[in-house]
């Protein structure tokens, strides 16, 4: 589904990314995990077509980056707020399902919307939502079209517990019906139903490993980023 | 198709809740002048005016297709969060939508595309009328290419420089304008008298638009090293000092330098007489831009946030910052008249003194309670309200005339007078600032 060869991105001069590769397959998950300011989030940016990368190529569904189909393809969860603050939640995810010319969207928005609490602020402006509540919303917005690659950036930033698990839900139930997901966050406890976890090292990326031979190898995903993060 | 139909829906929604009744009144406003225009045509064969030629008035022409295919690269409307963009899934077509949105929904359109029709009408009739909305949407249509232009730029050589590349170019298209045969300007003067020429100016413009469209990108974030600055112990030093590097580094205030510089330069290009004058009009119109989009630009709501500093240091702090970049833009804009033949005296610096203080003061109230994030780094997001800048930028021009007409002393009263009233007014809104919290 989302196929990454040597992707590079850098600021002027600063490299923030280098020769990154790897691949996700439909109904796996990938967590990046690293330190803040290695290249997690500019990743995700640049796959996203939010960003152009330096160097390097990728595709998603076989779609060249940048084209109509692969935008289509995807799902975005920004680590900013990422919303528009004068439009209210309901007409946030009817933009999101009409760019990706989504036609039976509505019964799929309603449920974002219960499931992810949103239903009390659904007709305010989103400039009203708490950072959690944006955050959801932002959710919500790349859930809604069923995009077949969902990028994730650090979504459970701010929101609380019970919304912890309600999005670690949704995931799981996107990669059930096929979507292939990369997912970026500190929480190593949510990290762990990820398929596949990259370390990044400096700004290079070490992995994609399986979960499960990490785990069995480390006893836990803090224990295995501290061994791949020193070696 | 869909997807710029979107995005013009969109964005029209956004002006229309960012500031209703700016948009009824911009509307109405709009309406009024070219229902002047189209009575003039009608009457322009009853009432001969022999007195104005086409020729004589093409200065003005090409000033207000200036301004408009130099906006959207300035600034100037309402751009959305990039990220915001890329979360909803927005492309190429719906981006393009958007801006052009954006661009009609901005402060000069409203004025300017009437405005042409109405300088159309009353030096040919029908025909100049014709030119006259074939020259605005020429001028609409470059402004998007023009936009388009400096945030491909400002990835690529920074965004200082963008601003120079892109404003030297439009200068450039303005001094065409007025002086040969080629362009915008020139088909527009042979419009007025044959109508065939108007598919020039449209054939051009959808031109650009295409260009537009196909070069139109995502706004991106430029990070780049910026020299260190040491921050004074004093409280209100500091607060100075803050308030000022944090100006200096945002896109916004550079564009502001460019302006100093410009303007000058344009009204010389056009054939018109350039007069010191220009150095007051520049300070009040470029200080009205850092007044209204607020203390985002100078970090002043983070310093508010940090909760060291007492209210009177902030808006002091605000004020001085605001005040010396004024000056600074006007001894700019001076110098450049005196470059370009005005005769420029020494003896202006108190009134400058005195308009840069009135302007400053003029958008302290707003920035206060309507505070706008901008953006510090790249080509803008989210600036202020149009109906807000436009309120700043009268009260500032307001305060102008009054200094460049009353006696000297009657004038620093009233700056004064209305500076007094500024901060008391912005002390009791700072009370509480929801506006500035909600900035982080």
């Amino acid at each position: 589904m989302l196929d990454v060869r040597g992707l590079s991105r850098a600021y002027g001069r600063h490299l923030v990314v280098s020769e990154v590769t790897f691949s996700v397959e439909r109904g796996r998950m990938l967590a990046l995990l690293g330190p803040n300011g290695c290249g997690k989030s500019t990743t995700l940016k640049v796959l996203s077509g939010a960003i152009a990368p330096t160097s390097g190529t990728f595709t998603i569904d076989g779609a060249a980056a940048g084209s109509d189909t692969a935008r289509r393809a995807t799902g975005y969860v920004p680590d900013t707020r990422g919303v528009f603050p004068r439009l209210t939640g309901g007409e946030h995810l009817e933009l999101a399902a009409r760019l990706h010319h989504t036609s039976d969207w509505q019964a799929r928005a309603d449920e974002l919307i219960d499931r992810l609490a949103l239903d009390e602020v659904v007709d305010l402006p989103a400039a009203a939502y708490s950072h959690g509540q944006s955050r959801r919303l932002s959710m919500a917005m790349a859930l809604v079209s069923r995009a077949p690659l969902l990028l994730v950036d650090e979504p459970f930033d701010g929101v609380d517990l019970e919304g912890v698990d309600t999005i670690t839900e949704l995931l799981a139930e996107a990669r059930s019906d096929g979507a292939a997901i990369v997912l970026t966050t500190h929480l190593l406890d949510a990290a762990v139903v990820a398929d596949e976890v990259a370390v990044f090292r400096g700004h290079t990326l070490d992995g994609p490993h399986p979960t499960d031979a990490l785990l069995a190898e480390h006893g836990s995903l803090q224990q295995a980023w501290k061994h791949l993060s020193a070696t | 198709m869909g997807d710029i139909t979107l995005g013009l829906r969109h964005q029209l929604r956004n002006s229309w809740r960012l500031s209703r009744a700016f948009a009824i009144g911009a509307i109405v406003m709009t309406l009024l002048m070219h229902g002047l225009a189209i009575l003039v045509a009608a009457m322009h064969a009853v009432i001969p005016t022999d007195t104005v030629t086409v020729e004589a008035v093409l200065p003005l022409a090409a000033g207000l297709w200036s301004a408009l295919a130099l906006l959207p690269a300035l600034g100037g409307g309402e751009s959305d969060d990039p990220m915001a963009l890329t979360a909803a899934g927005a492309g190429r077509s719906f981006r393009f939508g958007a801006r052009f949105a954006s661009s009609l929904t901005d402060a000069g359109p409203g004025l300017f595309i009437p405005a042409l029709a109405l300088v159309g009408a009353a030096v040919a009739g029908w025909p100049g009328w014709l030119a006259g909305l074939a020259l605005a949407w020429n001028g609409l249509a470059s402004g998007q290419l023009s936009g388009v232009a400096s945030a491909i730029l400002v990835t690529r050589i920074g965004p200082t420089l963008a601003l120079i590349v892109v404003a030297a170019i439009v200068l450039l298209s303005a001094t065409v304008l007025a002086a040969s045969g080629v362009g915008p300007g020139a088909w527009w003067l042979s419009a007025t008298a044959q109508p065939a020429y108007n598919l020039l100016l449209v054939g051009s413009g959808l031109l650009a638009l295409a260009g537009a469209w196909a070069l139109n990108r995502p706004a991106e974030l430029i990070v780049r090293p910026a020299r260190p600055v040491r921050i004074p112990r004093g409280d209100l030093a500091a607060v100075v000092v803050t308030m000022l590097v944090g100006v200096s580094r945002s896109v916004m205030a550079r564009s502001t330098i460019v302006t100093a510089v410009l303007t000058p330069l344009l009204v010389a290009s056009a054939g018109a007489e350039v007069t010191g004058s220009i150095a007051f009009f520049v300070t009040a119109a470029a200080a009205a831009v850092l007044g209204a989009n607020g203390y985002a630009y100078d970090g002043g709501a983070a310093v508010w946030l940090l909760g060291k500093a007492p209210r009177w240091y902030l808006l002091t702090g605000r004020l001085i910052t605001t005040a010396l970049w004024a000056l600074l833009l006007s001894v700019i804009a001076a110098v450049v008249a005196a470059l370009a033949g005005a005769p420029v005296s020494a003896a202006l610096l108190p009134q400058l003194v005195l308009v840069s203080i009135g302007a400053a003061a003029a958008g302290l109230v707003p920035s206060v309670r309507r505070a706008t994030p901008t953006d510090f780094n790249s080509f803008r997001s989210q600036p202020a309200p149009v109906a807000s800048a436009l309120g700043t930028l009268s009260r500032s021009v307001a305060l102008t005339v009054v200094v460049l007409y009353a006696p000297f002393g009657l004038a620093a009263l009233a700056v004064l007078g209305y500076l007094v009233f500024a901060l008391l007014h912005a002390h009791i809104a700072l009370r509480d600032p929801i506006a500035l919290a909600a900035l982080t």
